[in-house]
């Protein structure tokens, strides 16, 4: 019960902090920025076709391509959002209200330390996958109607989008009962910059066929798999045309996730909790 | 504070039906005889004991209505102290901030909590509401471990400088901690709606946190601390933000938990606060209780006589070695220190660590003398100083023991120096 009413104070937060506002103005103003670009986009490639005579709509073609590249930069961007919505607004969760002291006035009632860091886990937890999601699908819904097409495996892409936001937000939880906000916060950031980081370095080991660099890459994902975990999302997202068409990409992924990556992903995730957990019981408030 | 109209002052003893908060109780005596209250108690805190189910305090056979998260029997509420703490160390690398303290308080208490900065006081109420692992010692809180979440379900808390969080409404912050306390939300709606007229803001219920000033904000927290009926609270500076009107609110909401039977444990540096509220004091220092007794001045042993002799004898301070010096002596007065009456110690702690030094001739009349006997206590003092002088053949005219106020302990524990012109001691009224 006790979990409930901390996740319920966290929901509630978030909707009294004006959080939810702030974050559906500004992603409208983001949607209305990326609609309008892929309108001039689409707009002008048309225009250039007949100009020189060619189809638009043809499947699998150059434009057809453009337009879905478009699409899943969007993507790339709501993941990029979703991810750092998921780490400033967790930051705080444990450690601001440590700071603060009003989470030992929570701990002086008959409420066990797991049962907060559950709460707060589930509640910042629904609030970044509530916020990914719907920005996601609004993201893809809008795309349809300006753009005319549509993600092939939306219901993975953006379920696997989500786990990676969720790790983050659990990776936060757990860094705000280690540490102080401004710290936590500070290395999120960084844990954020080292798994993007670690794409970046499979792609161009992958490109330049160099296997140490592309190993190196590809196993940071062990450590922080929120990247890796965008790149499992965005395989889906792409149809099979566009992901042999583009190769390897520090952006986005053209290999399927393997099972076992993905069991890692969810025992990593639940791991961040335990320890969470496990670090804020042993912690002196 | 707005009372409620029409609120009646329960009779000392009782369970404090009457009062706007009071637990929904049928309070029925007991027929068995009557036992000593503990030192320090509140009165009626002695009286008969019958422990229902719900787990009342000695005193009274209680029936908790309404309320879920009564105590069990024999969880503190069976005549035990209410806080108990065998050598409570807390330490921080190699800095103890609390090292060996011991602490007792009984049920009905309104007990002090003293000690200069860094003296380790918030450490050791941290570690009694199991915020903190204490290093070493141990305690128990309520009849239960240090922590356990059983007796936070009957303890209240607030913190000094807790800050709020701004985007709650009075009423919402209220609701949010009733239901932490597992109350059922009927129960926390009426609880949180008294709480806020009792502790004058009603009216701002539905006002968010943000527009609230910092002596409502503290009022506001009281409430909360309020909100499970809790039999032991713990009070970090309640008063420190509020105005003189405040803490006068404050000193009757103390009474009337007194009264209720409630004991308080109350942090504070105000001390003549202390001293109007409190039963019984400690006082720490260095992680230590250096003082643990009553609070009064006519409660404090004295450390000093004002004597006014005739006929003295020439060595007075041999005439009373072992009990007190010559410190001070003006015509025929004399002010004399007492040998071990050093604060927080019995004089046998103190026995020999303050010789007499050689006194002046006694050719006058009055001393202050300073006590430090082996085996003579401090209510023995006084009259065997008289019966010294005198068989010396002085005439003694005046003997007066010199009282000393919460503060003049303080400042001499602490060391801190008196504030000028302060006279440190009164002779007793």
């Amino acid at each position: 019960m006790s979990v409930l009413t901390i996740a319920g104070a966290t929901l509630r937060e978030a909707w009294s902090r004006r959080l939810v506002l702030a974050l559906v103005i500004l992603s409208l103003a983001f949607l209305g920025l990326y609609l309008y670009g892929a309108h001039l986009l689409n707009v002008r490639l048309l225009e250039r076709a007949q100009h020189v005579g060619a189809t638009g709509g043809s499947r699998g073609g150059s434009l057809d391509l453009a337009r879905r590249q478009m699409e899943l930069f969007g993507m790339y961007v709501v993941d990029f959002l979703a991810s750092f919505m998921a780490i400033f607004a967790g930051v705080g969760a444990i450690a601001g209200e440590l700071e603060d002291h009003s989470l030992q006035l929570v701990l002086a009632k008959p409420v066990r330390r797991w049962q907060v860091i559950a709460g707060k886990a589930l509640g910042s937890g629904v609030v970044s996958v509530a916020y990914a999601t719907s920005l996601a699908l609004a993201l893809l819904g809008f795309s349809r109607l300006v753009l005319g097409v549509g993600a092939p495996g939306t219901l993975p892409g953006i379920l696997l989008m989500d786990l990676g936001v969720l790790v983050l937000s659990g990776l936060t939880l757990l860094a705000s009962s280690v540490t102080h906000t401004l710290t936590a916060g500070v290395a999120m950031v960084m844990a954020y910059a080292m798994a993007w980081t670690g794409g970046v370095l499979h792609a161009l080991g992958s490109l330049t066929n160099i296997d140490v660099l592309a190993a190196l890459g590809r196993d940071t994902r062990f450590v922080v798999p929120s990247d890796a975990l965008w790149k499992a999302g965005s395989y889906y997202l792409q149809s099979p045309v566009m992901r042999a068409q583009e190769g390897p990409n520090p952006l986005f992924g053209v290999t399927a996730p393997s099972a076992g990556f993905l069991v890692f992903a969810v025992l990593y995730l639940l791991a961040a909790f335990v320890a969470a957990g496990v670090v804020f019981q042993r912690r002196d408030l | 504070m707005a009372r409620p109209a029409g609120r009646e002052t329960p009779a000392p003893g009782s369970r404090g039906s009457s009062s706007a908060l009071a637990y929904t109780r049928r309070v029925t005596r007991d027929p068995r005889p009557p036992t000593a209250p503990p030192p320090g108690a509140a009165p009626g805190a002695g009286e008969p004991a019958t422990l229902d189910p719900a787990g009342a305090e000695p005193g009274v056979s209680a029936t908790v209505g309404a309320d879920p998260h009564a105590l069990e029997p024999g969880a503190a509420a069976g005549g035990g102290p209410v806080i108990e703490a065998r050598g409570l160390v807390k330490r921080y690398g190699a800095r103890a901030a609390v090292d060996g303290l011991d602490l007792q308080v009984e049920a009905g208490e309104v007990f002090g909590f003293l000690g200069p900065n860094g003296a380790g006081k918030t450490t050791t109420v941290r570690m009694l509401l199991g915020l903190a692992r204490p290093t070493g010692g141990s305690g128990r809180v309520l009849g239960k471990r240090l922590g356990d979440p059983a007796a936070r379900r009957r303890i209240g808390y607030l913190p000094e400088n807790v800050q709020f969080p701004a985007w709650f409404t009075g009423l919402g912050f209220l609701r949010y901690h009733g239901a932490l306390y597992g109350l059922p939300r009927r129960l926390v709606a009426q609880r949180a709606g008294e709480a806020l007229e009792r502790l004058g803001l009603a009216g701002r219920g539905n006002d968010r946190l943000h527009a609230y000033s910092h002596g409502m904000l503290q009022r506001l927290g009281l409430a909360q601390a309020l909100l499970a009926r809790p039999r032991l609270i713990f009070l970090d500076e309640p008063t420190s933000a509020l105005d003189p009107g405040g803490r006068r609110d404050v000193r009757d909401l103390l009474d009337e938990l007194r009264r209720d039977g409630t004991t308080v444990f109350l942090n504070s540096h105000l001390l003549s606060e202390v001293e109007r509220t409190c039963d019984r004091v400690a006082i720490v220092l260095d992680g230590k209780t250096r003082y643990l007794g009553p609070t009064r001045p006519d409660q404090i042993a004295p450390r000093e006589l004002h004597v006014r002799l005739s006929d003295a004898p020439a060595d007075v301070d041999a005439v009373l070695r072992g009990l007190a010096r010559v410190t001070r002596r003006d015509g025929g007065r004399l002010l004399l220190e007492l040998d071990g009456a050093a604060p927080g110690r019995g004089p046998t702690a103190h026995a020999g660590a303050r010789r007499a030094s050689p006194a002046p001739a006694a050719t006058g009349t009055v001393a202050s003398v300073e006590v430090a006997p082996d085996d003579i206590t401090p209510d023995d003092i006084t009259p065997e100083v008289a019966r010294r002088l005198v068989a010396a053949g002085a005439r003694l005219h005046e003997l007066t023991p010199v009282r000393r106020e919460l503060e003049d302990l303080f400042l001499e524990l602490t060391g801190a120096p008196a504030p000028a012109g302060s006279g440190r001691g009164r002779p007793a009224r």
